[in-house]
């Protein structure tokens, strides 16, 4: 089944509100005939089985156009609108997009890096739409989107997913978080990630409402829960740990909210706990998943939030999840890597045969985060076997951050490591061996050298020039002890 | 708010958006310019609260949606 179609199967004369973004708002009824209109030029234009970019922020434009590219046959790129221009020429390189969806904003930017293709804006694609026609139907195996995440060396890996992969994942997320029509959750989280996606397919699926709170300050959210009133709200660690840090959210009402889900990353226990305290009448849900099982792996029922603090729970519906060391399931207590099956895992990675291998074994996709089991058979996430530091929710590789560093000249080496941060969930820390004579103008260029290079996450907060840097006995970085020096 | 403070509002936004001098106006805006994200704003808010000793309220925090903005906002502080 097309996965678009899957999604608005009742949304044909629903008049129930799907977006509200700021003072617009779209129906269920809406989308389903903008997107279909829309997919009928896309297959008469480029027909089907092609990739075609998505640059957008959250916004209507990107809903539509996201569903129609999907229903129509084609495979949807979408990526995150600030990445750096060598990224986006890598995805189009290997991607070869047949036409470009973006906002107007980005569009001189695009066309520059990417000429000769088509580019389809938020003004002009209303315009695109022709009367409905019989529209292809794709198969539960055909690919519906390619989603890019950072793998743990710097490079970029294309995760393959399916309309049977899509389908699969939201009918197990609406099933454990019992999502209805009167749902309506405010979403921070961007549609280019895996979990802002989740959140838009399980609240098209249910006939429900997403509320588009695109503030420069997270605490805008707030105000949108109470105005719009929203019965979700979904974050991840860095989310719930600005809003407790910089804002009233612990003594707030939010008397329409029913429930919370933190996502993306480890919250540390006393944010779960401070948050389950301030309020006992909501649903706080811990979930663990990745881009590579389409969004969602695990989930920690609510009335367990505090019991067992710290475990991201059980496999979701469909979902088999293990913890496995020497080619066995581990004891309670021992530790080995998470494991999981189901549906929901991804194809592979586009174009790379070889690192899908790496990660899909036999049916399992080894996730490559460590993990223990309790006696009750609930799973704990206790470090990772791949070197990622997780910024602002955001997988962030240190190798790429250090491959670019080092091409300052006066920079002779380069280390990055992660530490755990009260708003970030995980700061970056860059320590550069340099035997300049000026550490603190170094250390000023680096700064502005990233500001230049990188998005928002993967700027270091902090920056430290030392003259040598520590060595293991095989003569590698020491970075555990580079981590112990800004504990 | 005298002329420095107003030049110490001008240092700190260029510096954390990394947008030149003689570039900015009020009407750069959050949702317009590609390099002002959320990150971005919370730095710019705790730099601009450490360097006035104030402390914003949310609701000035979020309202704080182009330069011109930002300068009227912290106005009131200071």
């Amino acid at each position: 089944m097309n996965f678009a179609n899957y999604l608005l199967s009742r949304a044909n004369n629903n008049s129930h509100p799907l977006i509200f973004s700021g003072v617009e708002q779209v129906s269920h009824n809406e989308s389903y005939l903008i997107v279909n209109r829309l997919a009928t030029s896309l297959v008469e234009k480029i027909g089907m089985g092609k990739t075609v970019l998505l640059l957008a922020d959250n916004t209507t434009f990107f809903i539509v156009t996201y569903l129609a590219i999907i229903r129509s046959g084609n495979i949807v790129v979408p990526i995150d609108p600030k990445s750096p221009e060598k990224d986006i020429l890598y995805f189009a390189d290997i991607c070869d997009f047949a036409i470009i969806f973006t906002q107007d904003k980005y569009s001189i930017k695009i066309h520059s890096m990417i000429p000769g293709i088509d580019i389809v804006t938020e003004k002009n694609y209303r315009s695109l739409s022709k009367e409905v026609s019989l529209l292809p139907e794709t198969s539960d195996e055909d690919l519906a989107a390619i989603i890019f995440t950072s793998g743990s060396t710097g490079e970029k890996k294309g995760v393959m997913l399916s309309h049977g992969n899509l389908i699969e994942n939201t009918a197990s997320i609406l099933e454990y978080l019992d999502l209805k029509a009167t749902d309506r959750v405010c979403v921070v989280l961007p549609f280019f990630y895996c979990y802002g996606l989740s959140l838009l397919h399980t609240h098209i699926k249910a006939g429900g409402s997403v509320v588009l709170s695109n503030h420069p300050f997270i605490g805008g959210a707030l105000r949108d829960i109470d105005k719009y009133e929203c019965t979700g709200f979904a974050g991840v660690p860095s989310t719930f740990q600005i809003l407790i840090a910089r804002t009233k959210f612990l003594t707030e009402k939010l008397p329409t909210l029913r429930y919370f889900t933190q996502a993306g990353g480890k919250l540390p226990n006393k944010f779960i706990r401070m948050i389950a305290e301030a309020f006992p009448d909501k649903k706080f849900i811990v979930m663990y998943g990745a881009t590579e099982a389409t969004a969602r792996m695990s989930y920690l029922p609510a009335e367990m939030c505090l019991s067992k603090i710290g475990s991201i729970g059980t496999g979701i519906p469909g979902v088999k999840l293990k913890v496995v060391t020497e080619g066995r399931d581990v004891q309670p207590g021992e530790v080995g890597e998470i494991i999981a099956a189901g549906k929901n895992i991804m194809q592979g990675y586009y174009m790379d045969p070889q690192g899908t291998d790496e990660v899909l074994v036999d049916g399992w996709y080894h996730t490559g985060d460590l993990g223990t089991v309790d006696e009750d058979g609930f799973i704990y996430v206790v470090g990772r076997s791949k070197n990622i530091i997780k910024c602002g929710g955001f997988r962030v590789s240190p190798y790429e951050i250090e491959g670019e560093i080092c091409k300052i000249p006066e920079v002779e080496d380069v280390a990055v490591v992660g530490r755990e941060d009260n708003i970030l969930g995980e700061a970056i820390i860059a320590f550069i061996k340099s035997s300049t004579s000026d550490p603190a103008a170094l250390q000023k260029t680096v700064q502005e050298f990233c500001r230049r290079m990188f998005p928002s996450h993967k700027i270091p907060q902090e920056i430290h020039i030392l003259k040598e840097l520590p060595l293991t006995s095989s003569s590698k970085v020491d970075r555990e002890k580079l981590r112990c020096m800004v504990e | 708010m005298d002329q420095k403070d107003i030049d110490t509002i001008i240092n700190i936004f260029s510096h954390i958006m990394g947008i030149p001098k003689n570039e900015l106006n009020d009407s750069i805006a959050y949702n317009s310019h590609p390099a002002w994200d959320s990150l971005k704003h919370l730095q710019l808010i705790s730099e601009l609260e450490t360097e006035f000793d104030i402390e914003f309220d949310m609701d000035d925090i979020i309202a704080m949606e182009n330069f011109g903005l930002i300068r009227e906002l912290t106005a009131k502080y200071l």
